[in-house]
């Protein structure tokens, strides 16, 4: 009777003290994790604006810093993402907007989310040359031209072979060796397709799908032809520029037909949560000021007339720009699309 | 003794594990945060576009492209083979290699099981595009393997490299489990097999594989659904071998048809559940290694040969697959790397730059992180507990229920969550409880199949013996359930925890500016074109997961050997 | 009406598992007390209800029908943790986890008594069961043995006031089986508590038991002393379950309450009425139930009353031979003898008489 305890007492009670300690310190965790989850991100309820932005997080800093310094009570919160992406987000959040602010890809994607947007005409409207607004609300205003070139990798293909326009893709010797992301996801994969509907109708079509590879990555659409996967590619002449820059051995071609004249908007986003500093933002972001960053830092090619070309770039002027109808290409994007699956699947 | 007082008797306490009031709980969760969302979305798929939802225009519509377009049956048919042949490559490279660790003494044996589980981590679309710059045709060991070894591989645009891809990080999930069910299986029954006269390959493969299918085909299922869910890697590194994710995500991001992506979606489910069923169908006849007190370890062979070869065979496997995380390692100290097999130049800016910038975002993923692995564990165990303790019926419905989101594409799952829970009474948008949520949703399944595979293999007698002491149940499961179940637990909730820090997919959808993560920065920083940055996170992440992965095993001085059983 | 001294009334428990096809009745309508300080068995095949039945009485089940009663208070709704019971798996159930000592330490400190008390107690309890150097050790570094005593010990500890035991020797060796029921029943004695023990094995159930309830198929066949259960077998199936049985094909030729005579093969014997069984007037076809160390067999005389029979297999164990003896009617029996006085010679003659208290006369289909 009343044998000590010996060490396997204390053993155990070490044991039974640490498995009390970690319940509790479970119980904290978890308090403290859904506390701080749950902390609404409207706490602060300063004056702010959240811009959705598939310009890239580069432009978007820049803007966000300059629209600060001159708005220093309004905070700009933004949230990057692809166009797909992005518009995606703002569809499911139609029932009650978080966005303000939408700078998300070519006016196509305006004119088939139309419904998400608001009718504001900016204080600046008059800046922007009528060719690139919303003809109707407006609901949008231009920001840069994406300019649809091909791209190929210099050191892989010698310059006389370099194709010359469009039509040079339909080339049997480029077999396998084009790279072309799918219009189903790309808006500018889509308005490459149209162009070249329009150029030379589905055979044409035809022909360069026997040749190319539909990515559903647009991002490798032309990083494929840096690291010398594909020789040739087509996408916004901004991104060879971009890539020349970092040192990848890559050319812009522009087109001898022509490349249709298309361009990336900003609109606002109905309903918005902010509206009082949405305009403002949606003003500053149609200025000059603006508008020079996205050529500075983002090589886009301005849609306002009082801002030169990008350093590198040739000038607007010199490159043969032929029309886009975006109205019949939002139209018919439904069937064109399904007609180009079936060709690519029966390749 | 008779002179000792009679034993006190404490008070019944006022909530007990009892069956209706966890039930309650656990249908609750899984109504409000799976069924509810999900719900509304693949109740779609059966509505045309446009119409109303209601029963009257219930149709089938949806699916007739499966019918009638060759883009969906070649993508059906893509699906299946891809995920087909990535289970097969995974199980001949997990199984020898779970044989060798658990049998052969293999130097360095701990810390090539901790870096086993990093290729389960590497965010796919870092750790896809680090192969192109491997093995593209200007890659960095592709000329090394044509030149020097003569072999010329094919194109890793294709399905060979979605394959090889999805095989290389998803094998960790045969290996695993199976790791700890060879370490813990009843050393007697092999032993029986040689004294009969056996060979030691007639003896693995009519003995030792046969004990351990279960937790084999365990493994495979989740390779399986996780490959045919995967949307990254074939997208990167598919070129045109289109799966079911890629239309799924054609429909949501292109179209924002939710109707057609839904009918995809539960297409591709049909198969994942499916295949989860029948799991179920096969485990359920089959035997389990079960842990009783008892158990004995098991012998490891400790020839030289055997060892060395097992270690080279061992870090062979590992270190090829490893070879993404190197990239980025590399990348990551890369100032410039352009077009050319190795960088030009090297420096510590990256970290520098990433550091400054990502602060907020580097509080924000551990936090996130940090908490929905605690929910997941305590969920996740109540109801595996649940699942596997209570005779309830339907079992087979809550396992197809918390499984769903895991199978679902990531896109369709964040939409779900985002329509579901933006308007009142939850208005979660932008919180970081809606991130939260999704992320519990995705990986719930990670804690709840190890626990309850955990559970099925315990004697059911402990916890009687602990009521049958006088403790209820609720300290039945604090004291003798939950230290039981740990070592499987805290497996399932070290994946949970390192798969969540570069979780992507569903943030990009939910994210916002007071909750971005270190993915939307590595986003962010790809998007600026800034690829060293967004390596020095990436390699930032894999550290903090091998050291997370290598605390954990320290800690319950076992393996991750036992989660996904 | 129960005995005064009854601590624990099982009252027509009923149990069923699944439903439809696969519906099985595990315990029906079973009935039985247990008196205090006594240690109470429930014998049977596997697969007869008797562990269904002991989870009932731990309320690791919840009956159909039926009650359990404890001291007079209704037990049946109550959860096993507040019971007051202590229980013994059949595969120990010792937490792996813990040491010994945590093991045996469980149910103390569930019940919130203080350090030193819980040491004093286990070591108490580790010496009742003579483990007292094993305390640190983890059960997987014990033997058998010593691990059925842990288990012992962690049921005995808090002193609760009924002991359950579940096979709790089923997993020893031959030997150690036959010490461990010594233990245990010095055990509980020691402790002075009533316990319910659940075994397959007569022999074990005989040796240890105060009183044993035969289960057969969910029912309870016969409630009796080891030596009721033994010598006075309520039907054929608790004859032939507990010890060796044989069976002989007979007729009822003239009745007198307990006594009858009956021809068997020929022979005309005295013979005893099983307790119990229905009236069998004089024609009745019976079974004639002997045990077979209570027959004896000598030469043929001319005369004696007896069966006929000849010697088959001899099986040579000892403290006795076993005798396969073979009836000219095709019929078999087993006959133990001492062998004093030479062993029989297969092939040899042998005349079988049974003394009339040594038999029993079931009707014949009942079982």
């Amino acid at each position: 009777m009343g044998v000590p305890a010996e060490e396997p007492l204390d053993q155990e009670g070490v044991i039974m003290k640490i498995n009390r300690l970690s319940m509790a310190w479970l119980c904290v965790c978890v308090a403290l994790a859904v506390l701080a989850a749950t902390v609404p991100a409207t706490v602060a309820q300063e004056p702010r604006v959240v811009v959705y932005s598939s310009a890239g997080a580069e432009i978007g800093e820049e803007l966000a810093a300059a629209f600060m310094k001159r708005n220093p009570g309004i905070k700009v919160e933004s949230i990057y993402a692809g166009t797909g992406v992005v518009w995606t987000r703002a569809r499911a959040e139609a029932s009650r907007p978080q966005g303000d602010v939408c700078m998300c890809g070519g006016s196509e994607n305006f004119d088939i989310n139309y419904d998400l947007l608001e009718t504001y005409r900016s204080k600046l409207d008059a800046d922007i040359p009528a060719e690139y607004k919303d003809p109707r609300g407006p609901r949008y205003y231009g920001m840069s031209l994406p300019i649809q070139v091909i791209i190929v990798n210099s050191k892989l293909v010698q310059r006389r072979d370099y194709p010359r326009g469009w039509r040079d893709l339909a080339d049997p010797k480029w077999k396998g060796k084009i790279i072309w992301a799918n219009p189903r996801i790309s808006a500018s994969a889509y308005a490459q397709l149209f162009q070249l509907i329009k150029i030379g109708g589905w055979d044409l079509v035809k022909a360069v799908l026997a040749n190319a590879v539909i990515t559903p990555s647009s991002g490798l659409a032309y990083q494929g032809v840096a690291d010398g996967e594909f020789l040739l590619g087509m996408t916004g002449e901004g991104n060879v520029y971009d890539l020349r820059k970092k040192g990848y051995p890559v050319d812009v071609i522009y087109p001898a037909e022509g490349t249709g004249l298309r361009f990336d908007a900003t609109g606002l986003i109905k309903g918005c949560p902010n509206p009082g500093s949405a305009r403002l933002f949606y003003d500053f972001a149609n200025s000059r000021d603006a508008h020079l960053i996205y050529v500075r830092v983002g090589s886009r090619r301005s849609v306002r007339p009082d801002v030169p070309t990008p350093q590198g770039m040739p000038p607007t002027s010199s490159i043969n720009l032929v029309p886009y109808d975006a109205v019949k290409a939002g139209k018919d994007r439904g069937i064109n699309l399904i007609i180009f699956d079936e060709m690519m699947a029966k390749r | 003794m008779a002179t000792l007082a009679a034993p006190r008797v404490r008070p019944r306490r006022a909530f007990d594990l009892s069956t209706t009031a966890v039930l309650l709980l656990v249908a609750g969760i899984l109504g409000l945060l799976i069924v509810y969302p999900l719900s509304r979305v693949l109740l779609l798929s059966f509505i045309k576009p446009g119409d109303p939802v209601s029963p009257a225009h219930l149709t089938l519509a949806n699916f007739s492209r499966f019918f009638t377009s060759g883009l969906y049956q070649k993508a059906l048919v893509n699906s299946l083979v891809a995920s087909g042949l990535t289970v097969l490559v995974s199980l001949v490279l997990g199984i020898p290699l779970a044989y060798i660790l658990a049998r052969v003494r293999v130097p360095f044996r701990e810390a090539l099981i901790s870096l086993a589980t990093l290729p389960l981590i590497l965010p796919p679309f870092v750790g896809a595009y680090s192969w192109i710059l491997l093995l593209g045709r200007q890659g960095a060991l592709t000329s090394v393997i044509r030149e020097g070894l003569g072999i010329h591989l094919p194109s890793i645009i294709g399905p060979f490299g979605v394959i090889v891809t999805m095989s290389l990080s998803y094998y960790p999930f045969v290996l695993l489990p199976l790791l700890g069910a060879l370490s813990s299986a009843d050393p007697h029954v092999e032993e029986s097999a040689l004294t009969m006269g056996a060979s030691p390959l007639r003896r693995i493969l009519t003995v030792t594989l046969p004990l351990v299918l279960p937790t084999i085909g365990a493994g495979a299922i989740i390779v399986f659904m996780r490959a045919i869910g995967n949307f990254g890697v074939p997208a990167l590194l598919g070129g045109e071998f289109y799966v079911l994710p890629t239309l799924v995500y054609f429909e949501v991001v292109g179209s924002f048809n939710l109707h057609g992506a839904g009918a995809i979606a539960l297409v591709s489910t049909l198969f994942s559940i499916g295949s989860l069923l029948a799991l179920r169908y096969v485990t359920g006849k089959g035997g389990f290694v079960t842990i009783t007190s008892q158990a004995r370890q098991v012998a490891q062979s400790s020839q030289p040969a055997a060892r060395w070869l097992g270690f080279g065979f061992a870090a062979a496997v590992i270190g090829i697959s490893l070879l993404p995380h190197l990239t980025v390692l590399l990348a990551s100290f890369a100032e410039r790397w352009a077009g050319t097999p190795l960088p030009t130049a090297y420096s510590l800016i990256n970290y520098h730059k990433a550091f400054t910038l990502s602060t907020d975002a580097i509080r924000n993923s551990l936090v996130l992180a940090v908490g929905t692995t605690v929910v997941c564990v305590v969920v996740g165990s109540l109801m595996a507990h649940t699942a596997a303790r209570k005779r309830i019926p339907g079992r087979w419905l809550m396992d197809v229920t918390i499984m769903l989101p895991f199978v679902l594409p990531g896109i369709m799952v964040g939409v779900a969550i985002l329509v579901a829970f933006i308007v009142p009474p939850f208005e979660l948008a932008g919180t970081g409880t809606i991130l939260l949520i999704a992320y519990f949703i995705r990986r719930l399944p990670y804690t709840f199949r190890s626990a309850y595979a955990s559970l099925t293999q315990t004697d059911i007698a402990l916890e009687e013996a602990s009521l049958t002491c006088g403790a209820n149940q609720s300290t039945t499961f604090r004291r003798v359930t939950l230290p039981l179940i740990t070592p499987a637990v805290a497996a399932g909730a070290t994946i949970t925890f390192a798969t969540l820090l570069g979780e992507l997919t569903t943030t990009l959808l939910l994210y916002s500016a007071r909750w971005k993560t270190i993915s939307v920065k590595i986003f962010e920083f790809v998007s600026y074109d800034q690829t060293g940055p967004a390596s020095a996170l990436g390699a930032l992440l894999v550290l903090a997961v091998l050291v997370t992965v290598y605390a954990a095993n320290r800690l319950s001085g076992r393996n991750l050997t036992s989660a996904l059983g | 009406m129960k005995a005064p001294s009854a601590k624990l009334g099982v009252e027509g428990v009923r149990k069923v598992f699944g439903d439809g096809p696969s519906k099985v009745v595990a315990a029906d309508d079973v009935g039985f007390d247990v008196r205090d300080g006594e240690l109470f068995t429930l014998l049977g095949p596997s697969g007869c209800g008797k562990t269904t039945t002991l989870r009932l009485v731990a309320g690791l089940e919840r009956p159909d029908a039926g009650r359990v009663v404890f001291e007079g208070a209704d037990w049946t709704p109550l959860p096993p943790f507040q019971r007051s019971i202590g229980m013994v798996f059949q595969s120990y159930a010792l937490f792996p986890h813990m040491s010994v000592f945590e093991n045996v330490a469980y149910g103390l400190r569930v019940r919130r008594l203080s350090r030193a008390e819980v040491g004093q107690r286990v070591n108490e309890a580790l010496e009742l069961v003579g483990l007292a150097g094993t305390r640190a050790r983890r059960p997987g570094q014990l033997s058998g043995g010593q691990q059925q005593r842990v288990a012992l010990a962690r049921a005995l500890v808090y002193h609760p006031k009924l002991l359950l035991l579940d096979e709790p020797l089923s997993n020893l060796d031959a030997k150690l089986r036959v010490y461990m029921r010594g233990e245990v029943k010095r055990i509980q004695r020691q402790a002075g508590i009533c316990a319910v023990y659940v075994t397959h094995d007569q022999e074990e159930a005989l040796s240890i038991s105060d009183r044993i309830a035969v289960m057969q198929a969910g029912r309870i066949a016969q409630v009796g002393t080891p030596a009721e259960i033994y010598e006075q077998p309520a039907s054929t199936f608790v004859a032939d379950f507990v010890g060796k049985a044989n069976f002989l094909e007979c007729t009822v030729l003239e009745r007198d309450g307990e006594a009858c005579v009956i021809r068997c093969h020929g022979a005309r014997l005295r013979a005893r009425a099983a307790t119990g069984s229905p009236p069998m007037p004089a024609g009745t076809e019976g079974l004639l139930f002997f045990r077979p160390e209570r027959a004896v067999i000598s030469a043929v005389q001319e005369g004696a009353s007896g069966l006929l029979a000849r010697v088959g297999d001899i099986e040579y164990l000892g403290s006795l031979v076993r005798y396969t003896l073979d009836g000219a009617g095709g019929w078999t029996v087993l006959v133990d003898a001492p062998p004093i006085g030479g062993i029989r010679q297969a092939g040899e003659e042998v005349l079988i008489t049974l003394a009339p208290d040594q038999t029993q006369v079931f009707p014949k289909g009942s079982r």
